[in-house]
């Protein structure tokens, strides 16, 4: 068992880039913001305390806002490390520098429970529209399922996987 | 496996609430619903926390640090240079998954070339070199074959390409015994003359 806070200091770029888009969503949404702490060595790691809103589409955004940008930043960073670490065996220090900042941006990707229960608050709350449940029902089950999930690595799972799956189907694709 | 983590959270008041709840969480929270909770004017309508315009604007642009700014700086330094280096990535692996497929077919020239063209942006990749090695043995470039498998000697390497590798090279040294034999009978025949 490695507690969280280890694997939180050593991949603490993504913890930072999480809290980030948190409040970057705030600001795009007009949704105040009280503190931010983008990280510390205390439970919880990091936090953006903001006002609650009656609005579900914000809230979903602020939610699900570090999936996207970690998830975007993670993997592009990540992506051509990827190929000379893993698949040519043949990687610098820089790109092996550049795999561990990709993947640990990724895998704060998920978010944490707490944020999980808020976003599934969002989503299924009566006044959300029918139209955004439906398309979002099936994404936020997702995420709250990786953010269970991480007990079983699976945000170390997700963000090598998506790291690697663009570069490799990409591969694949153009021999 | 490790334990949950705690990263990433987002705190905010209890639950969703509007109208009339909105108004009993205010003042729950000894805020007064009919006041800006941060300057004291009127606060804007349909929110659960009293704020003016102004001041929503104000705090929903929380200041970002210095630091976090300049970590950010640096982070889209490193995004622009892995975007730039992704496609020099991607073409070396298209062309070695090129290589891999031309060698399965025995087309071992085709292989060669596209294994040399991996090699030229991954000139220290084990995998790379032996099957350049093999390739160019295969297609009957003794010469190319032999130079990768100097460049490789004294590596650390995975075991199954050390096969491959062994096999070219008892291929190479029965070459080389046969031109050794045949310059030898040349010559002893030269003798006789």
């Amino acid at each position: 068992m490695i507690p969280g806070w280890i694997i939180s200091v050593l991949t603490f770029p993504g913890v930072i880039v999480h809290e980030l888009a948190h409040q970057l969503f705030c600001r795009f949404t007009r949704v105040a913001v009280f503190e931010v702490c983008y990280f510390r060595f205390a439970n919880p790691v990091g936090y953006v305390l903001h006002e609650n809103t009656n609005a579900p589409g914000k809230n979903l955004l602020i939610g699900i806002g570090p999936f996207i940008i970690n998830s975007v930043l993670g993997a592009v960073i990540a992506m051509p490390a990827m190929i000379s670490v893993i698949k040519f065996e043949a990687g610098s220090y820089f790109e092996y520098f550049l795999l561990w900042l990709g993947i640990s941006i990724a895998m704060h990707a998920f978010p944490s429970t707490g944020d999980a229960a808020n976003i599934w608050a969002a989503i299924t709350a009566k006044e959300t529209p029918l139209a955004l449940k439906f398309v979002g029902i099936p994404v936020v089950g997702l995420i709250y399922l990786g953010a269970i999930g991480s007990v079983m690595w699976l945000d170390l799972i997700y963000g090598i996987a998506i790291s690697g799956a663009v570069p490799f189907f990409l591969i694949k694709s153009m021999a | 496996m490790g334990e949950a983590k705690n990263e990433g959270e987002v705190q905010s008041a209890p639950e969703n609430k509007s109208g009339d709840e909105a108004e009993e969480f205010a003042q729950q929270q000894e805020l007064d619903p009919n006041k800006c909770a941060h300057c004291g004017t009127v606060p804007e309508k349909g929110h659960i926390v009293p704020l003016c315009t102004q001041c929503r604007d104000k705090l929903s642009r929380h200041p970002v640090p210095y630091y976090i700014k300049a970590g950010f700086v640096v982070l889209i330094i490193i995004l622009v240079y892995a975007f730039m280096q992704f496609p020099v990535s991607l073409n070396a692996g298209a062309a070695f998954e090129r290589g891999k497929k031309a060698e399965g077919l025995k087309d071992y020239k085709t292989a060669a070339e596209n294994y040399s063209l991996a090699y030229k942006t991954y000139p220290k990749s084990n995998l790379i070199m032996t099957r350049l090695a093999v390739s160019t043995y295969n297609a009957g470039d003794y010469g190319a074959s032999a130079d990768i498998i100097d460049l490789l000697a004294g590596k650390e390497m995975d075991t199954k390409l050390v096969a491959e590798l062994n096999i070219v090279i008892d291929g190479l040294n029965a070459i080389i015994d046969k031109i050794e034999k045949a310059e030898n009978k040349k010559s002893a025949k030269g003798g006789v003359k």
